[in-house]
């Protein structure tokens, strides 16, 4: 019988889950505790979770949609409102995978304890991040819906497919995490280029903007961003009432796989040295 | 029917990579070998535990002590060699249940019981025991940062042996926590020593003597010897005072008292200076130094004493001048600096005019008193007397290290001779007095 370490040293597509499922229980505290540490101590604690995202989308609306006057480009759909809440649904998602990259290099360094003191399944702690994240991601996507509901009324049945393209997304950050997250323990420069990339991707996504708009070439090259499918689907199953495209979901669920599986294995490959030079 | 081996390593090394930017050592990760010499922490160290078995690891810092134990439970990779576990492993490393400073304790004890895979229902149904255990009180729902480095020993220390581990690694970590703390680990070790295996590294010799079956000495990352504890602490313990007390070869370790020879009258003192303020006073920078001080005890040069031995120490200073009235000092502390005892020339009627350039040695003969075991620190120091002022010359504060290993364990700071006593029934009956003694034989 091994102990936690050996163990991990799976490598196949099941173990991504295996781990996980194995610590379940660790994963979903060490989470609920990192989601309820970001409000502990501040005045107004749990709301913020959903002042936070409100604020922000309140701002953005603001400065796009009042200041500049930016209509949703390439149609003639007006209404601050109806484009803010355009902006949110990316924005809601952008967020999410964000916020998971960002958070990826410094995550060892941040629990040395992990690292040197104590056997620990250090794989686990990017599905913290990524429960963490989903949590945060809850809260805005509730707060989208009940917006939603009072600006545009009832949404449409292929609403239901958000939860489906989400998925693979989350997947995706998680390898993204793993990759992240070991590089950034030999390469402190991980983080400062997550700084400058992170805002690139903002504006690489089709968060202000369709897909439609931007002229071919580049088009391509922004479904080249793992955000750019899964935000368009998730704005066409909200507001045109369109199922995302079979293909295309399987593709990129297929992708997401693949780059989780990638991701971790990079982290086992690594993961020996972590002791040595935290 | 032989015990089930638990720990199984053979050949383990550990080897860091000289370059420290850590990507190098990704590099080194990458490429699967080293490129530039490393430094070996640890080599070709071969151990096997089995269940019911307690091992002590002992060493000087920097003996690879703490890299054998982060290799056995996984926590860094071995560079060479390979270590096979079964079974549960309970590590206590560095101090106690450290994980998250920013959990309460109550938070890191679950998650301490967690990672040792324990499910939420077992850690449930332990938890009143390790709170009980551990002690600490309000403590356990304070933030970890908060607690002192004992509380977070008696912590760490309460969920390991209650998480039904097979093996338990236990690095330095019993050297805090108060006395009724020790005792009460003791306990939980010995007890744990029925179920399971024990590893132990400590620098608490009397501790491992205790509790080990085996010792094992490490010595610059290698196995130096292996063995009984009493056997290899006696062979650690010559080794490391010899290394202090400079190269001699030959020397003799403690033995039975003896009377003292030749007492010198000490005349009223009380208008005089202690001899711990002789060493204490301003510094003059030219006129004599002291060279070296030893303790011999039968010819021999003395390492490590027992107590009540008849000693000499023999101190040697060199005069860089003329000197009128020269007074050589000593003091004699503990490892907490605490002066014992102490005695200077002041009263010898020999001469002490020295001429310039001399070198002139003072010896001082007396029984040893019995101390406890441990370490202390010779002090020495060589004046002047000008008329009634006493100018300090030179002050080595440590000039010689004296290890006593006694055999009668004390209660403070210094330790009796072989003590008798006798506890008899005061009313009635005709009970026979019942002797309780230590050493009678000596």
């Amino acid at each position: 019988m091994a102990t936690a370490v050996h163990r991990m040293r799976d490598n196949g597509p099941i173990a991504i889950f295996s781990s996980a499922l194995r610590y379940r229980q660790l994963i979903w505290r060490l989470a609920l505790r990192e989601f309820e540490a970001q409000f502990r101590g501040s005045l107004l604690g749990r709301l913020w979770a959903a002042l936070g995202p409100l604020l922000l989308l309140g701002l953005y609306t603001y400065v796009f949609g009042v200041v500049m006057e930016a209509r949703w480009p390439g149609t003639e759909t007006s209404g601050t409102l109806h484009v803010a809440l355009l902006y949110f649904v990316g924005m809601v998602l952008f967020g999410f995978f964000v916020e998971c990259l960002s958070r990826a290099p410094n995550l060892l360094l941040e629990n040395v304890a992990y690292i040197k003191k104590v056997v620990f399944p250090l794989d686990v702690l990017a599905w913290v991040a990524l429960v963490a994240a989903t949590l945060r991601l809850f809260f805005s996507a509730a707060i989208l819906m009940v917006f939603y509901v009072a600006i545009e009324g009832l949404p449409p049945v292929s609403a239901l497919a958000l939860p489906v393209v989400a998925a693979p997304l989350a997947l995706l950050s998680l390898g993204c995490v793993w990759f992240l997250s070991a590089l950034g323990v030999y390469l402190r420069d991980t983080r400062q280029a997550m700084i400058v990339i992170t805002p690139a991707i903002m504006f690489m996504s089709p968060v202000f903007y369709p897909m439609a708009v931007v002229p071919e070439p580049v088009r391509t090259i922004l479904y080249a961003n793992p955000l750019s499918f899964a935000i368009e689907s998730a704005r066409r199953a909200l507001f045109e009432g369109h199922w995302p495209s079979l293909p295309g979901l399987a593709i990129y669920t297929l992708l997401a796989c693949f780059l989780a599986w990638l991701g971790r294995f990079w982290f086992i490959s690594v993961r020996g040295g972590f002791a040595d030079v935290v | 029917m032989t015990p089930e081996v638990l720990l199984d390593a053979r050949g383990l090394g550990k080897a860091y990579p000289e370059g420290d930017r850590p990507l190098d050592r990704l590099k080194e990760i990458l490429k699967g070998r080293r490129d530039h010499e490393a430094f070996w922490a640890l080599q070709n160290v071969d151990l096997r535990v089995a269940r019911g078995e307690a091992v002590g690891i002992i060493g000087r810092n920097g003996s690879g002590k703490s890299t054998l134990l982060q290799l056995l439970c996984g926590i860094a990779q071995p560079s060479t060699g390979t270590a096979a576990v079964k079974g549960r492993v309970a590590a206590l490393l560095e101090l106690g249940a450290g994980f998250n400073p920013e959990f309460t304790g109550r938070e890191n004890a679950w998650l301490g019981a967690a990672l040792l895979g324990l499910d939420d229902g077992e850690i449930a149904r332990r938890f009143a025991a390790i709170e009980a255990f551990a002690d600490i009180g309000p403590f356990m729902d304070q933030p970890l940062r908060q607690f002192s480095s004992g509380m977070q020993a008696r912590l760490g220390f309460a969920v390991c042996v209650h998480v039904d581990a097979d093996l338990l690694l236990v690095d330095e970590v019993l050297a805090v926590g108060d006395a009724a703390f020790q005792q009460k680990c003791m306990r939980a070790i010995r007890e744990f020593r029925e179920r399971g295996a024990l590893l132990m590294a400590s620098h608490d010799i009397a501790a491992v003597t205790s509790i080990c079956d085996r010792v094992i000495w490490l010595d610059r990352g290698k196995v130096r010897a292996e063995g009984a504890p009493e056997t290899i602490c006696r062979q650690y313990e010559l080794a490391t005072s010899r290394e202090v007390n400079s190269q001699q070869p030959g020397f003799r370790m403690g033995g039975r008292a003896s009377a003292a020879a030749g007492v010198r009258r000490h005349h009223d003192r009380q208008a005089q200076p202690k001899t711990a303020d002789l060493v204490q006073t301003a510094v003059e920078p030219s006129g004599a130094s002291v060279l070296s001080a030893r303790f011999y005890s039968e010819g021999a040069v003395l390492a490590v004493a027992e107590g009540g031995e008849d000693v000499e120490l023999r101190i040697c200073c060199e005069a860089t001048r003329e000197l009128t009235c020269a007074i050589v000092a000593f003091l004699l502390r503990d490892r907490l600096g605490q002066v014992l005892f102490g005695d200077d020339t002041r009263d010898v009627g020999s001469p002490t005019q020295i001429a310039a350039g001399a070198r002139f040695t003072t010896t001082f003969r007396f029984d040893l008193p019995h101390l406890p075991t441990g370490e202390y620190v010779l002090e020495a120091a060589v004046s002047e007397a000008l008329g009634l002022d006493i100018r300090l010359l030179q002050r080595i504060p440590d000039a010689a290290v004296l290890t006593v290993h006694s055999h009668h364990p004390s209660a403070g700071c210094v330790n009796l001779p072989p003590v008798s006593a006798t506890l008899v029934p005061s009313s009635g009956g005709s009970h026979a007095p019942i002797l309780i003694g230590s050493d009678i034989d000596a």
